[in-house]
C-alpha cells in the first residue's frame, strides 16, 4: 500500500536528476512571473491565473539554510530526524529534510542529494560548496 | 468599505465556559450546553431571547449546531456553524457582531464547542509536498524559533519566559487546561519536541467550550441588562493570506488586521490595558506582541523580562493563560479570549485582574493563514 504522504506516480515527480545535479520540479506563472515550489497547476498564488497558465518549471535544489531542528516527535515518521529552512538560491524558501549526520549552523549552503542519499522519494538537503 | 462599528453599537452582555480539558469520554453536546446555560445566566435571559447562533467548531464535522441547541428547547432560531481553523471561535463572534450590527438580530449567540476528533482538510489538497513534515505545525515553530534565536540574538531562556508567564497566569484561571505554575528550568529543558522546543512551550490539545452573547442598545433595554457588566465591541477585522513576498505571513496578518481594528476603534496599542494572544507556540507571543504594536520591533523578550506583559504590568498579555496554559480546543478558543477580556473589562477576573482594564483586544491566526482581531471597550 502506498501512503498518501509518498509522492505518487500520479502526482509526478518532485525532483529531477540532472546534469545540473537535483532540481526540484516547481511552477511558473505565465502571467505574471510569479514562480513557486511544489509543483501544483491549481492557479497563480499571486495573480490568480487560472492552471492553463501555469507551466512547469525547475529550480536549482541548492540554497542557504535559514534555520534547523531536530525533530523527536512525529506521528508517522521515525524519529530523530533534521528538518531545515532553506531558501533557495533560485527564490522560493521551502522546509524539508537535511542531511542528519551533519552539524549545522545557520547560514550554511546547502544542496540536495539524490540517488541512495534520498528518504523514501524526498529529497534531503546536506552540506554544499561555499 | 462598511465597518462593523459603522452600523448599531453591539454589545457582550454575557460569557460562559466548559472547562477546556484534555480528551475526554464527554458528549460535546455536554461541553457546549455547559457554557451556553453559564451565557445565558451570565446575561440574565433565557434561550427563547436568542435569535441567532454561531457554532464554531473546526473538529466535530457537518452539522454539530442543532443536535446540541435542541436540549435548550427548540425554539427555531437561526442556526448556522462556522469553521475557520484555530480562528474559528473569533470567526463565530465576528458574525454574531455582524448580525446584530446590521440589525438583523437584536440578540445573537456565538459558541465554540471542540473535541479533536475529525480530520483537517488542508494538507489534503493534492498538491504533494517537499517534505511530509512541512506542515506539521511544531515542526515549523521549532524552525521559527530557532530562526528568532539566530536572526535577533535571543535566548531559549528569554523566550522561555513567555511559557512562565502564561503558564502562571493560568493556574489562577478555572477555565484552563494547565492549571500548574512553572519555572523556567521546566520549561526549557530536555526532552525536546523539535529544536528547542519543551513541551510546555507548546499549546495542548484538548477540548472544551465557550459561548459569547451579544446585544444591541434595544435589546439591552427589552431585557434589563446590566450595562455596568457589558462590553461593547469596538473594532473587528479579519484577513487572509497576501503576497507577502517571503515576510513571515502570521505576523505581516497581523500587523494588517490590528491596524485595521485601532483604525476602527480610533485609539493606539499603548492604551490597551488586556490582551489575549495566539500563543500556540512560546514564540509567537514575542512576535505578535511586536507586530502589534506593543513595544518596538526586536524589544519583545525584554519587555516581557521586565515585567511589561504581566498582569500588572503595561499591558497584560494572555492573563487567561493563553493558549499555552488555558488551552486551545480550536472551536472554542477565540471565544474564550473575547470571554477572558470581557471578564478583565467588567472588573470580574479575581487574581488574574489587570487593575482598571478599559480596553482589550483578542488575536488568533488559523491555518491559512487567516487572522481575526477584536478590540472590546468598556
Amino acid at each position: 500500500m502506498v501512503s498518501k504522504d509518498i509522492p505518487s506516480e500520479e502526482a509526478g515527480p518532485l525532483w529531477v536528476d540532472s546534469e545540473q545535479g537535483i532540481q526540484l520540479i516547481g511552477w511558473i506563472c505565465h502571467k505574471c512571473g510569479q514562480r513557486g515550489v511544489p509543483r501544483q497547476r491549481f492557479g497563480c498564488e499571486r495573480c490568480g491565473a487560472p492552471g492553463d497558465e501555469i507551466r512547469e518549471t525547475r529550480f536549482e535544489a541548492r540554497g542557504v539554510l535559514r534555520s534547523f531542528a531536530e525533530v523527536h516527535r512525529h506521528a508517522k515518521w521515525p524519529v530523530p530526524f533534521a528538518m531545515g529552512e532553506i531558501s533557495l538560491a533560485d527564490g522560493p524558501t521551502i522546509h524539508a529534510f537535511l542531511d542528519d549526520e551533519v552539524e549545522w549552523h545557520p547560514g550554511a549552503t546547502v544542496v540536495g542529494q539524490g540517488g541512495d542519499r534520498l528518504r523514501d522519494s524526498y529529497v534531503v538537503f546536506t552540506l554544499g560548496e561555499r | 468599505m462598511v465597518l462593523i462599528t459603522d452600523l448599531r453599537p453591539v454589545h457582550v452582555v454575557g460569557i460562559g465556559l466548559h472547562p477546556y480539558q484534555y480528551p475526554t469520554e464527554t458528549s460535546y453536546i455536554e461541553l457546549g450546553l455547559q457554557a451556553v446555560r453559564e451565557a445565558l445566566v451570565d446575561a440574565g435571559i433565557t434561550w427563547p431571547a436568542v435569535e441567532a447562533a454561531f457554532v464554531g467548531t473546526a473538529r466535530l464535522g457537518m452539522a454539530a449546531g442543532v443536535p446540541m441547541l435542541r436540549y435548550l428547547g427548540m425554539t427555531g432560531l437561526r442556526v448556522s456553524q462556522v469553521e475557520n481553523a484555530s480562528a474559528t471561535g473569533s470567526t463565530a463572534f465576528r458574525q454574531a457582531v455582524a448580525e446584530v450590527a446590521s440589525g438583523l438580530a437584536d440578540v445573537a449567540i456565538a459558541i465554540g464547542v471542540d473535541k479533536p476528533i475529525g480530520r483537517i482538510a488542508a494538507p489534503d489538497t493534492g498538491i504533494t509536498p517537499i517534505s511530509p513534515v512541512q506542515d506539521v505545525p511544531f515542526a515549523r515553530y521549532a524552525l521559527l524559533t530557532e530562526r528568532y534565536l539566530a536572526e535577533a540574538g535571543y535566548t531559549k531562556e528569554q523566550i522561555g519566559l513567555v511559557a512562565v508567564k502564561n503558564h502562571n497566569n493560568g493556574a489562577l484561571n478555572p477555565y484552563a487546561q494547565r492549571r500548574k505554575r512553572r519555572t523556567l528550568e521546566e520549561v526549557v529543558r530536555p526532552p525536546y519536541v523539535a529544536g528547542s522546543l519543551n513541551s510546555l512551550q507548546i499549546t495542548p490539545i484538548g477540548e472544551g467550550a465557550a459561548a459569547v452573547i451579544v446585544m444591541s442598545d434595544e435589546a439591552m433595554d427589552r431585557f434589563k441588562v446590566d450595562q455596568r457588566r457589558s462590553v461593547r465591541v469596538a473594532a473587528s477585522s479579519t484577513v487572509s493570506d497576501q503576497a507577502f513576498d517571503g515576510a513571515n505571513a502570521d505576523v505581516a496578518l497581523t500587523q494588517a488586521a490590528t491596524q485595521a481594528a485601532y483604525e476602527e476603534w480610533g485609539g493606539d496599542p499603548s492604551d490597551l490595558d488586556v490582551v489575549e494572544v495566539h500563543d500556540a507556540f512560546a514564540i509567537e507571543e514575542l512576535l505578535f506582541v511586536e507586530a502589534m504594536g506593543l513595544c518596538p520591533p526586536g524589544q519583545g523578550a525584554a519587555e516581557l523580562a521586565k515585567g511589561s506583559f504581566d498582569i500588572g504590568g503595561r499591558h497584560a498579555v494572555s492573563p487567561s493563560g493563553g493558549l499555552l496554559a488555558m488551552g486551545h480546543p480550536l472551536g472554542p478558543t477565540g471565544l474564550g479570549q473575547i470571554a477572558e477580556i470581557t471578564r478583565q473589562l467588567r472588573g470580574e477576573a479575581g487574581d488574574r485582574q489587570q487593575p482598571d482594564a478599559r480596553v482589550g483586544l483578542a488575536h488568533m491566526v488559523g491555518i491559512g493563514p487567516v487572522c481575526v482581531v477584536h478590540i472590546l471597550q468598556r
